[in-house]
């Protein structure tokens, strides 16, 4: 017997998960590894780089020579326990690791018309959390045997251009997203079936990006702005994630030159607003602000620069089942003068007792 | 792609406009200037002017991330001002003698003198400035500038990459004179000794042969003097070539140290019959000669490299019959010797080049011309004979000078004033024709020939 007959999406969507759940909540807001990583990400809405694309498209407009970039980091997993019935489990996040590590970001901008095209794959949110059970229940039946994972994946595929007008940047994305979000269950119930099912599977849909920046006349400051729709989700992931929040971003960066060196002091703050993911089975995001707060201090010695990084991030957790994120973050640059290439180090650090994300980023210019 | 995507879209596509303009304007300006399409790069110079119109001697920051800080051009002075005004004088010295002429002159002047009374005072500025008023023959003014340049001197700094090669090597070698610190620390560029304050002794500049006795002969110095009278080409006569060549030589050998065998003579040469002579003379040379190389005659500047025309030269624009002179000093190059080249040859600009527009990138060379660019070279009667104004300045220095180590940039400044001064015992040019300072290439300012 089919026992996903006597089993509904509805009964998933009433209580997904109780209020023990700890996964970190990645789902919509992963850093791909950008230097603004080691920042917090407070100068992401203000940079100018391949991460742009998604971040704030008018950053592209800084982008004065042809540049690649690739990020690679850690994708965090946990392993929690849950408890209770299947069609609502309590679940408790017993421990998280670094998990593999994967690219997740690749970026080509260029200068264009007059402007900058960008073009960019990005991971943009990420969790894959394994289960075992506690005392657990599939409605009459005593449940063993169970394993579940639970499990997304987005992927933004971006064309973006970005270009001076007057004092400001402006940029518009194109935004192609292809999600991989399921939960994948196998357990048997005592006396009953075996219940192997997944709900969920893979979608895709459109959206854009609208973005602004105004560099200060002295170019020490930076203020920008971006905003990203909603992106609705077709296909099979609809089933349990329907829409990718969009996010609105401002920001502030500045930079406090050094009278007798080159040294220079840079940061940054950042305000995000998610919004317009509610309505998902499992995946269903509440809108919420996030902050960051960042520095980095550019150091420069050996004919090279060598920015150091610190910064504060704090998100909080998009929906029932997942974990506030209290984050440090820190981060170390290589930028020999001269060469075409340069190299950021960057960590996260969840003060909750999470893992260390670490990401590494490799920007190349081959125009230098 | 939703509705509010579509919003964005064209939300974005709203009030785009270029900006930076005054960047893109202003190397516009300078690459046209490059090519020497003198009005086009006014034309752009005025629109970086429009966009942002303040000359800055500081580095321009770009527009670029915060944490990448962008200095254009590598921190070089943003002038478009200055950079108007000149390509409005370099305008001017493409038109023939006459009223429009005149007029653009008198603009470029208008607009420099502007930037110095605004406190800008640079050397760039202040070169450009005198050349002007020495084609306008307004000696007061040219007198009231050195004087306010001897009191001020030059602290505000232009980016002079729209002048000339020839005209940037010229200040750089002034800027290699400076040699005290006046009030307030200003650098002043001192007069070197030999401008008309500093003359000494009681000798008519008229005649060198008044002055007695003869040099002690130094066996590494060499001389090859071209002097070619006739000419096919339109306005390359130069009457008095053969004669300015017979007096440079008897001069080389009385007074600075040249023994007669060590020089060469070419009169009304063809091409071949210069690099024969050149080619011959390196022979002779040993290692790390000290060669003077002086060319009365016509020349012309072809794709950027400067020709010397043979007597049998029809043509302006074919080089058959010329030889350049990147050949002609090659073989003195192949022997290391140091090369103190003058030229008294016309500098007719023919579509927007002119002889003496090549600078040599390599060698030990000096490159002194008898005239600046788009003026003819003049004689003056001596003695009823017709001499060249600026091979009779250089003999009456050398006459001066009397010695086997003559100082370079020193000789060339005496040759200057020379040239400007004038009177009925000693016929300069009267400010007629002037010379250009020597364009030193791995020469110091006082490297002696």
């Amino acid at each position: 017997m089919n026992a996903w007959k006597h089993f509904g999406v509805g009964a998933l969507v009433a209580t997904p998960f109780a209020a023990l759940a700890q996964i970190p909540d990645l789902v919509d807001a992963l850093d791909a590894g950008s230097r603004a990583m080691g920042m917090a990400g407070a100068s992401s809405v203000t940079d100018g780089n391949t991460h742009s694309a998604l971040n704030n498209p008018a950053g592209l407009a800084f982008i004065i020579e042809p540049t690649v970039e690739v990020s690679a980091r850690n994708l965090p997993e946990s392993d929690s326990t849950i408890t209770g019935d299947v069609s609502a489990p309590s679940v408790n996040t017993n421990d998280s690791s670094t998990g593999k590590t994967a690219i997740t970001h690749a970026g080509y901008a260029f200068p264009f018309k007059g402007g900058t095209l960008g073009i960019a794959y990005t991971l943009a949110g990420y969790i894959k959390d394994s289960r075992s059970q506690g005392p657990l229940t599939d409605a009459a039946f005593n449940v063993s045997g169970y394993d579940g994972e639970l499990r997304s994946q987005t992927d933004m595929f971006t064309v973006g251009y970005g270009r001076e007008s007057g004092r400001d940047n402006w940029g518009l994305s194109l935004i192609y997203a292809n999600a991989d979000a399921r939960l994948s269950e196998s357990f048997q119930q005592n006396g009953g079936a075996f219940v192997d099912r997944t709900i969920g599977g893979s979608g895709n849909g459109f959206g854009a990006a609208l973005g602004w920046q105004r560099p200060s006349a002295d170019g020490r400051s930076v203020i920008g702005a971006s905003v990203r729709t909603p992106i609705e989700l077709d296909g099979a992931a609809g089933n349990v994630y329907e829409r990718i929040p969009g996010k609105a971003s401002i920001g502030y960066t500045a930079r406090m030159d050094r009278d007798s060196t080159a040294d220079f002091l840079v940061y940054a703050a950042q305000l995000d607003y998610y919004f317009g993911g509610e309505g998902s089975a499992i995946f269903d995001r509440d809108d919420r602000f996030s902050f960051g707060i960042g520095a980095e201090y550019s150091y420069h010695r050996w004919n090279a620069r060598f920015p150091i990084r610190l910064g504060y991030r704090y998100l909080p957790a998009g929906g029932s089942g997942f974990g506030d994120r209290d984050v440090l973050t820190y981060g170390l640059g290589w930028r020999p003068m001269g060469r075409d290439f340069s190299i950021d180090l960057n960590f996260a650090s969840d003060l909750d007792g999470g893992v260390t994300d670490t990401a590494i980023g490799i920007t190349y210019r081959p125009g230098n | 792609m939703t509705r509010s995507a579509l919003i964005l879209t064209l939300l974005a596509l709203c009030g785009l406009a270029s900006a930076q303009a005054w960047r893109t304007a202003y190397e516009r300006g300078l690459n046209a200037a490059d090519r020497g399409e003198w009005k086009i790069a006014r034309g752009h110079f005025l629109d970086a002017i429009a966009s942002r119109g303040t000359d800055s001697e500081e580095p321009s920051r770009l527009s670029g991330p915060v944490t990448e800080p962008r200095i254009w051009r590598a921190g070089a002075p943003y002038s478009p001002n200055f950079s108007a005004a000149y390509t409005s004088y370099m305008i001017a010295m493409g038109v023939a003698d006459g009223p429009e002429r005149t007029s653009l002159l008198i603009r470029a002047g208008d607009e420099l003198r502007q930037l110095i009374q605004q406190g800008q005072r640079s050397l760039g500025s202040a070169y450009t400035l005198a050349q002007i008023y020495t084609l306008l023959g307004d000696q007061e003014s040219l007198e009231a500038l050195e004087a306010e340049n001897a009191e001020s001197g030059y602290p505000f700094r232009v980016d002079r990459s729209v002048m000339t090669s020839e005209e940037q090597a010229a200040i750089e070698s002034i800027e290699g004179q400076r040699s005290s610190t006046g009030p307030d620390g200003i650098e002043v560029i001192t007069v070197q000794a030999g401008s008309p304050q500093a003359e000494t002794g009681p000798q008519s500049l008229t005649d060198p042969t008044n002055l007695s006795g003869r040099v002690a002969p130094n066996p590494s110095k060499f001389a090859l003097l071209i002097g070619n009278t006739e000419s096919q080409l339109p306005d390359g006569r130069v009457s008095f070539a053969a004669s300015d060549v017979q007096a440079m030589q008897e001069t080389l050998t009385r007074f600075s140290g040249y023994i007669p065998e060590n020089i060469d003579v070419v009169q009304n040469g063809t091409a071949d019959q210069m690099r024969t002579a050149a080619q011959a003379l390196a022979a002779r040379l040993p290692e790390n000669a000290t060669v003077f190389i002086f060319v009365a005659g016509a020349g012309v500047n072809i794709d950027s490299s400067d020709f010397i025309a043979g007597v049998d030269a029809t043509d302006p624009y074919i080089t058959s019959a010329m030889i350049g002179k990147d050949e002609l000093l090659r073989p003195f190059l192949a022997k290391g010797a140091k090369i103190f080249s003058f030229y008294e040859v016309g500098r007719q600009i023919i579509n927007g080049r002119y002889f003496g527009q090549d600078v040599p990138p390599s060698g030990a060379i000096s490159q002194m011309m008898g005239t600046m660019p788009g003026q003819p070279v003049r004689s003056v009667l001596v003695d009823g004979a017709e001499r060249g104004v600026f091979s009779l300045a250089m003999q009456q220095v050398l006459g001066r000078f009397k010695s086997n180590q003559v100082p370079i940039m020193e000789f060339a400044w005496q040759v200057f004033y020379a040239m400007r001064g004038g009177n009925a015992t000693n016929p300069g040019g009267g400010g007629t024709q002037t010379p250009t300072l020597p364009v030193l290439t791995y020469l110091s300012a006082d490297s002696p020939f």
